[in-house]
């Protein structure tokens, strides 16, 4: 080849804070960030206020983090950058809370059991799945913002205590107080019993 | 199965939508940020990463496809894109080769403001980017980049220090001169070129090695220096890659009439405008999916390329 050899280090290998310092100098860099984080950004805000709205929110976590990488904080903890993100995408998720509620509504309304729902299999597994998806989405339109948010980066990004803590610039402490709440109000809707001590495990 | 599980399982929804506008509108971001230093153009030409599947054009803003088959004014239609191609190539190895004190090129790249498809909105919003690079490195160099307001163009020219041809602009100048003048040479240098690029391949194009060599050929007869025989070599390649056809007649939106030479990718569709005499690249279509998420093409960029070359002449400085 009679192209000179260019220098491109392989941007998977470069950790997500190296990659946030370098943009400020070389803005470029960031789009490395927004290629590994834009699917699950994009999917959790799905999650929450469906097709229409989620894209606006998930381009718009990465402009204003974007715009904000200069007064990002590196020094809270390891993974901090996708929990950064997670917590502009839940604030500009909580600016669009009337369109989360609606969804969850609308999924709320479950249809009229049809006579015959008995004889096929397929229609009462469909059912059930409605019911608990009717059951789930009215206890989450009457959690208040704040346990929500909690609950659903757990849930939905996957984040734990500390990172939620980090994402949504609120204490530890605070985090298991919202979360306990949430659960307890979740399970209790979904007919688990609500004083069973499960702890969610593997996230 | 704990309530965690059961709002991942009944919540969760798997697709994902807006990533190439998403990623559009950071890189003006990046672009804006920079300013005057890359004088915003890479963000433009990544317009790249939209995707489209179906590729029926309509009539969209000066572009008419015609059926390969309908009778055409300027003479025979080609019957294939190898056939059309070969021909170029030929014709290109018989041009004279050029000299001069600067390699110039310009671009205007017509796009709605909204999102939409061109000229849903009314009149598109018209950016010019042009550029004269110094054949001689310890010469300046210099860029212009405006949008067109009430029709009128006036550049803005400043000394620019970052230029470069390909798909966006991988290959600086000497690199660009020092392409191989034989298409499998040339293809490897391509897919050498796109291994080093690695993650941002996707950036230049969603559609993989194919689609970055169809990319990268056509950017670079629009718009790179080339002898004669590494023209040649060019649209050579141009005729190999898998997925490309004729797709009629064009008209650009300067109104110049050409073969319309498509890629059917995969994952997305991408035209060039080519002229029947010259065989310049007059310029590229980009689709993006319609705003109901059906994947109906619809045109969203049109670059249009004024024909690069060597000249003496100094910038409007």
């Amino acid at each position: 080849m009679t192209a000179a050899p260019e220098v491109h280090p392989d941007a998977r290998s470069v950790d997500d804070r190296t990659l946030l310092a370098g943009s400020r100098a070389d803005p470029d860099q960031f789009v490395t960030l927004f290629d590994r984080y834009y699917g699950e950004i994009y999917r959790y805000a799905r999650s929450r206020v469906g097709a229409g709205v989620a894209e606006d929110v998930a381009s718009e976590t990465f402009l204003v983090a974007f715009r904000r990488r200069a007064a990002f904080d590196p020094g809270v903890g390891v993974g901090q950058v996708r929990s950064w993100l997670y917590g502009i995408a839940t604030n500009l998720i909580r600016r669009n809370g009337r369109d989360e509620e609606r969804r969850y509504r609308a999924m709320a309304r479950i249809p009229d059991e049809p006579s015959d729902a008995g004889h096929d299999e397929r229609v009462v597994v469909r059912l059930s799945a409605e019911r608990i998806r009717g059951e789930l989405a009215v206890a989450l339109a009457v959690l208040p913002a704040r346990d929500r948010d909690v609950l659903l980066l757990m849930a939905l990004g996957g984040l734990d205590h500390h990172e939620i803590a980090a994402a949504l610039d609120i204490p530890y402490g605070t985090v298991c107080s919202r979360l306990n709440r949430a659960r307890r109000k979740v399970r209790a809707a979904l007919g688990v019993d609500p004083t069973e001590p499960t702890e969610h495990k593997g996230l | 199965m704990d309530d965690i599980n059961v709002i991942q399982t009944v919540l969760t929804e798997d697709d994902e939508h807006g990533r190439a506008e998403a990623r559009q509108q950071l890189q003006q971001a990046i672009a804006a940020e920079r300013g005057s230093v890359r004088r915003g153009w890479r963000w433009t030409l990544a317009g790249a990463g939209l995707v489209a599947a179906a590729a029926a054009v309509a009539v969209v803003l000066g572009v008419v496809a015609q059926p390969a088959t309908a009778p055409s004014p300027g003479g025979d239609v080609p019957r294939t894109a190898q056939e059309f191609l070969l021909a170029a190539a030929t014709e290109a190895a018989k041009a004279p080769t050029t000299t001069g004190k600067y390699w110039h090129t310009r671009w205007d790249m017509y796009y709605d403001a909204r999102k939409g498809a061109l000229g849903q909105n009314g009149d598109p919003i018209v950016k010019v980017v042009e550029e004269w690079q110094a054949a001689d490195p310890a010469n300046p160099s210099w860029s212009s980049f405006v949008q067109v307001k009430d029709g009128q163009y006036h550049p803005e020219v400043g000394k620019a220090d970052l230029f470069g041809y390909g798909a966006e602009a991988e290959f600086t100048l000497a690199e660009a001169r020092a392409l191989p003048a034989d298409p499998a040479a040339l293809r490897a240098v391509l897919v050498k070129k796109a291994e080093a690029m690695g993650i941002d391949l996707g950036q230049l194009t969603s559609d993989g090695l194919d689609g970055y060599v169809f990319e990268a050929v056509t950017g670079l007869l629009a718009r790179a220096p080339g002898s004669p025989a590494q023209r040649a070599a060019a649209y050579r390649l141009l005729a190999t890659v898998p997925g490309v056809e004729l797709a009629g007649t064009a008209t650009d939106s300067k109104g110049r009439p050409g073969v319309l030479l498509r890629y059917n990718g995969s994952r997305k569709t991408e035209d060039v405008i080519i002229d029947r005499t010259t065989y310049q690249v007059l310029a590229k279509n980009r689709y993006g999916t319609q705003a109901d998420k059906t994947m109906a093409a619809r045109l969203t960029i049109q670059i249009v390329f004024t024909a690069p070359g060597w000249t003496n002449q100094e910038p409007p400085h």
